[in-house]
């Protein structure tokens, strides 16, 4: 079945996403996600650029400033918003998860 | 040895694994991309090396962007930083080459990649192919018109032809691209959904035949021109000729030179459509001038039927007595590599009019039929119900039809001989000698 937009978020933009809550430019996005999960996640620099110019149309991040060839960028209150409800999301379906294999619930 | 190639290639635009695949061959025997233009892409002799090559889309990109202009510069440096360089754009397709053994992908997000090449395609894409779809309707509507009238008409008309022909070829090119690329994005939507990419296959091969059959054939009709004993259309070709080299030539040459200038896109833009302009307009004013010039005679723009051009097949003279002072001539030609078409129209001029005695008139069209297997075609175009079979010995002809309306015959016939067919009409009820005359001059016989 087809996926409405944004509704749920690929690992990639999750992580696009979350490294904007600082003001960043792309290539400390390209550095910082595989920093920040150990390697497991990359995201190809194509992927990245495409990635930023869709939520600057969506308006889930602002550009900051434009250094040279550099442009800044940092997360909008609704790109906050689209994180949270993804966030809820993945967390509501760890918690199924641990229900069903009879994990008990973190206190 | 030479330094660089150039290639006629022909990829559909989202056909990437097409592309890539070719560039990354190409590498691996020492050609790297250089240029890519509409058609032709230029390679750089190199040492052969194993590349990968990633093929991407931009869709704020346009053929007029400045090289490295600001909008490129942010993704160029983001690709450089994982190892990607881009090597050749045009317009809203980018290529770049990536000499590491095992690189981190330039697109990792199918979902991400499918929106992008969907945007571009929805930008340019799909409205160009509609264009062209649209353009292929036209001309395959004026040609459908033209057969329905009369099929002997439209064989003959080199100019319908070609209108028949590029008709299906732009209607079949313009079909494949549409429905192998919705084809293609509608499963590579859903697979995305999966995290999974979709190879492309493009329509390549196709393109390919259709490109080259259309080249072909505005060839032989440039030569066709070329060829005709008349300088108002050898000075048209010429004309065609020298606007087809500017527009495919020069201004794409004047337009990357200004790309490289980092000339802004809009200025580029202008200068690109202000200098096509320009050529067509000088060209066509300079033709007009040399046409008038050398005093060239407009009023005859019929094609070929050359050896009846000076002397006619036949004339009313050779069959009545008449003053030929008293009669208007009109004259259609028209001859395809199919069909050649010879119309002639001897008619009492309408102020010398006599009204108690009608002098004698005649009209013919001789039809000569290069391709046998389009006799019978061109023979049953003419037949209709008020045509029934009569005696063809008098005529020397092979099958004779005479047109009869209400019953009553009229002098008017449809002779068959090989390879030709006589479509006449006379005011009286001709002889046996006249009908002998008739075989002779318009049969051949």
């Amino acid at each position: 079945m087809a996926r409405a937009k944004y509704q749920t978020l690929s690992e990639q933009m999750f992580y696009v996403l979350l490294c904007l809550r600082q003001e960043r430019c792309g290539i400390d996005i390209l550095d910082q996600i595989p920093a920040m999960t150990g390697g497991r996640v990359r995201v190809g620099s194509g992927t990245l650029y495409n990635l930023l110019e869709q939520f600057l149309e969506e308006g889930f991040i602002l550009e900051t400033k434009v250094e040279g060839r550099r442009r800044s960028y940092v997360i909008s209150f609704k790109g906050q918003e689209v994180l949270q409800q993804e966030y809820e999301r993945i967390c509501i379906q760890a918690q199924d998860y641990r229900r069903m294999m009879g994990e008990e619930e973190p206190s | 040895m030479r330094q660089y190639k150039r290639k006629l290639e022909r990829f559909s635009f989202y056909d990437r694994t097409g592309m890539q695949r070719h560039l990354e061959e190409m590498a691996a025997k020492g050609w790297v991309l250089e240029r890519m233009g509409n058609l032709w892409w230029v390679y750089r002799r190199q040492e052969p090396e194993k590349v990968h090559v990633t093929v991407s889309y931009h869709s704020k990109g346009s053929q007029y962007d400045p090289e490295m202009g600001q909008e490129q510069e942010e993704k160029v440096e983001l690709c450089q930083h994982s190892g990607w360089k881009l090597v050749a754009a045009n317009a809203q397709i980018q290529v770049f080459y990536n000499w590491e053994e095992d690189p981190i992908p330039m697109e990792t997000d199918p979902e991400t990649e499918v929106a992008a090449m969907h945007r571009v395609a929805k930008r340019t894409y799909l409205p160009l192919w509609g264009t062209w779809l649209a353009i292929a309707v036209l001309y395959l509507g004026i040609f459908t018109t033209q057969w329905l009238e009369n099929p002997v008409e439209a064989l003959s008309d080199t100019d319908a032809l070609l209108r028949g022909i590029l008709g299906i070829l732009i209607l079949l090119w313009a079909t494949v691209e549409v429905v192998g690329y919705l084809r293609w994005y509608g499963k590579a939507k859903k697979l995305a959904q999966q995290g999974r990419f979709l190879d492309t296959s493009g329509a390549g091969v196709v393109g390919k035949a259709v490109l080259g059959t259309a080249l072909a054939a505005l060839a032989l009709y440039w030569l066709d021109m070329l060829m005709q004993n008349n300088p108002v259309m050898q000075a048209g070709a010429v004309a065609y000729a020298i606007i087809l080299l500017a527009l495919c030539g020069f201004i794409p040459q004047i337009t990357r030179i200004l790309r490289q200038h980092r000339v802004p896109k809009q200025t580029n833009a202008m200068v690109s459509a202000g200098l096509t302009l320009l050529v067509s307009t000088l060209v066509l004013v300079g033709m007009a001038a040399l046409v008038a010039g050398q005093g060239w005679d407009i009023s005859d723009t019929g094609s070929g039927m050359e050896e009846y051009v000076h002397q006619p097949p036949l004339t009313i003279d050779q069959l009545e007595p008449v003053d030929a002072q008293r009669y208007t001539t009109m004259v259609w030609r028209e001859e395809s590599a199919l069909v050649g078409r010879y119309e002639r129209m001897e008619l009492e001029e309408w102020e010398l009019m006599d009204n108690q005695a009608g002098a004698p008139e005649m009209t013919y069209t001789l039809v000569q039929i290069h391709v046998p297997a389009l006799y019978n075609l061109c023979r049953d175009s003419y037949l209709n119900r008020e045509y029934r079979m009569t005696q063809p010995e008098p005529w020397l002809a092979q099958e004779a039809y005479q047109y009869t309306s209400e019953n009553r015959t009229r002098p008017q016939y449809l002779l068959c001989y090989p390879g030709r067919l006589v479509l006449i009409s006379l005011s009286w009820e001709p002889t046996q000698e006249q009908m002998a005359v008739v075989g002779e001059k318009l049969g051949g016989m």
